[in-house]
């Protein structure tokens, strides 16, 4: 396809450093820097410098620090290393005086999981403040911790005056009492991304308004309780009073679903996501998704990447119209209707009967759909075969495993009755009793496992 | 504003038309159209840097990100991450070398930091974990040192091939 033939030495500095900004130090100076004459001269006027200090070789770039001038470093990413030891961060500190970095922009902490929880003890220490951010407070623009409480964001955010952005993985609240009397204003921060964070929504609103300058802002939490952050009203009533300059809001809530407990369809909640503020003013586009299998609501703008499994309801509020659908696999990019649902052992409950009859109100092409061991209650059968009966492809039920009882079978046989599929084959087990009919014969037979019974009714 | 319009030209001279959302993804198409008062309708956006399969490409891009945010706007504190990349942008980008390399020069000609950001992450990758010999091998670049400048690179970079 290309007509230039460009290669990689041929794109101009600035944008052969651009390529230098997502590479690591060790990268740039000893894989890069000696391919050729262009390179290295085009590494030699490069002052962006990323150094990782991770368990291989952090002493590596302590080294390399010989080969660049410290002035030439940006960015310091320290990742899950020996430097996180049971002690602390300190050992490591003895030798390293950050002090040297003059133009450090950019200061990165990062621990997996695997960490025990004592080396993440780390950063519950105002120590690592004290020793690391404080000395490089005047330049540092670019900020992410593993965990951060409530105290410690107002501690760094008064120190310092220059940073832009600042990238929590999980924020906690040790002491709710602590925010009540805080009205400190931080206008310097414009980004925020807060990873996990389960503090009630008040508290939560506490923090934000300590940032009014925002215009970028990422929210990740799930929450033990349904409430303001799942509609979207609450969300612009507050943006437009709080944070005029927001431009780009990213979000991802979900909520497990409690035992009996009701919250919203997917349909009402994203009806609050559907106004002019968010579809037309910010251009900020939100999916709701109901997990029939792990039992949650999670509402998310759609530039956040979701893992989870099908099957799945999902209302989305995007310019264009778009109604509540059934999703069997959300990887499948193309989102194609099933034809087979399988909601076997999933657990169908009013929540579960409220959204598929959203999903089912358009849709005419299901024809399997297994529910067996889904633990219906009595209640909500006829509610469920209200809903059934809009299914006019349906074509195979399989009911196996669930206590229905006599009344929940009438119900089931006043649907097929009123069903004007050709067949429906079901199959139940009650007290050991499969149960089969063939509508379109007039006929029904009863299995019993254990005495084999069966009865025509022609 | 949905459903509105605009040509873009590519300096072989043929016109795309662009819905105006679309095309306002590159930061230098806006500003022609807010600032220079461009009309969306009549006139054409020449695009003098920029060949016919180039801005296919571009737009295809654009068109598929159409409602992403915008990006953070301080870009040298933007997160490094190399692995970020969603499949569909590594299919798109699954492309020869010059096109990549075209790609880039359109994306910062046309000031569209999305896509700059994720080509500029995929030669990244091409470069993480090779050694200099292979860069040379997977970029096509002559090896140009004097046999004098190659010792002096060896010798500034000894500590390291000796672990």
């Amino acid at each position: 396809m290309s007509t230039m033939n460009i290669n990689l030495v041929d794109l101009p500095t600035e944008l052969f450093h651009s390529i230098l900004d997502r590479l690591d130090a060790m990268t740039i100076i000893y894989t890069l820097r000696p391919v050729c004459k262009r390179t290295y001269s085009m590494i030699k006027s490069y002052n962006r410098f990323q150094l990782i200090f991770s368990s291989f070789y952090w002493s590596d770039q302590l080294l390399i620090t010989q080969k660049i001038p410290f002035e030439n470093v940006s960015s310091i990413v320290f990742s899950d290393s020996d430097i996180f030891t049971d002690f602390g961060i300190y050992p490591f500190f003895e030798n390293f005086d950050i002090r040297r970095f003059s133009r450090l922009k950019s200061l990165s902490f990062k621990v997996s999981e695997r960490s025990s929880e004592l080396r993440s003890q780390a950063f519950q220490s105002n120590i690592l403040i004290n020793k690391i951010i404080q000395p490089v407070h005047s330049t540092l623009q670019y900020l992410k911790l593993p965990k951060c409480n409530y105290f410690q964001y107002h501690l760094i955010l008064r120190t310092l005056p220059n940073l832009k952005t600042f990238i929590i993985d999980s924020f906690q609240l040790e002491n709710a009492n602590e925010t009540i009397n805080s009205v400190q204003k931080y206008e310097q921060l414009t980004s925020l991304t807060i990873s996990k964070c389960n503090l009630l929504m008040e508290h939560f609103r506490l923090v934000l308004i300590t940032v009014p300058s925002l215009t970028y802002l990422k929210l990740m939490s799930t929450r033990l309780m349904y409430g303001h952050v799942f509609n979207g009203s609450f969300w612009e009533e507050f943006i437009q009073i709080r944070f005029p300059q927001l431009k780009t809001f990213e979000f991802h809530f979900t909520y497990p679903i409690q035992d009996n407990a009701i919250v919203h369809s997917v349909n009402s909640i994203i009806a609050s996501f559907r106004t002019s503020f968010w579809l037309q003013d910010k251009r900020w586009f939100t999916i709701c998704d109901h997990f029939i299998k792990s039992k949650q609501i999670a509402v998310y703008t759609k530039s956040i990447c979701v893992n989870q499994d099908g099957p799945l309801i999902r209302c989305e509020a995007v310019p264009v119209s778009s109604v509540c659908r059934l999703i069997e696999n959300p990887n499948d990019i193309e989102h194609k209707t099933p034809m087979t649902l399988n909601f076997s052992k999933c657990h169908i409950d009013e929540q579960v009967i409220q959204d598929l009859a959203d999903a089912l109100s358009d849709d005419i092409t299901i024809k399997t759909l297994d529910l067996q061991d889904s633990r219906f209650k009595t209640d909500m059968l006829q509610k469920f075969t209200d809903l059934l009966s809009k299914c006019t492809q349906l074509t195979t039920l399989h009911l196996g495993n669930n206590q229905l009882g006599p009344l929940g079978v009438q119900h089931f046989a006043t649907l097929l009755q009123s069903n004007l599929v050709n067949m429906i084959e079901f199959t139940l087990k009650i007290s050991y009793l499969r149960f089969f009919l063939f509508r379109q014969s007039r006929q029904f037979m009863f299995h019993s496992t254990a005495s084999e019974m069966t009865e025509y009714d022609t | 504003m949905a459903g509105n319009k605009i040509k873009l030209q590519s300096n072989d001279g043929d016109t795309f038309d662009v819905d105006v959302e679309i095309a306002k993804q590159s930061a230098t198409i806006k500003t022609m159209l807010e600032d220079l008062g461009m009309s969306e309708e009549d006139d054409v956006i020449p695009l003098p840097n920029v060949n016919s399969a180039i801005l296919k490409k571009v737009i295809q891009w654009a068109t598929h990100h159409k409602d992403d945010p915008p990006p953070p706007e301080d870009d040298e504190n933007r997160e490094k991450n190399l692995s970020d990349i969603s499949s569909w942008d590594q299919d798109f980008l699954k492309v020869d070398q010059g096109t990549l390399f075209e790609l880039i020069l359109a994306a910062n000609y046309l000031d569209i930091k999305g896509l700059l950001d994720v080509t500029c992450k995929t030669v990244a990758n091409m470069i993480k974990g090779r050694t200099p010999e292979e860069i040379r091998r997977q970029f096509n670049i002559k090896n140009d040192f004097t046999p004098q400048e190659e010792e002096q690179i060896k010798k500034e970079n000894e500590w390291c091939e000796e672990k």
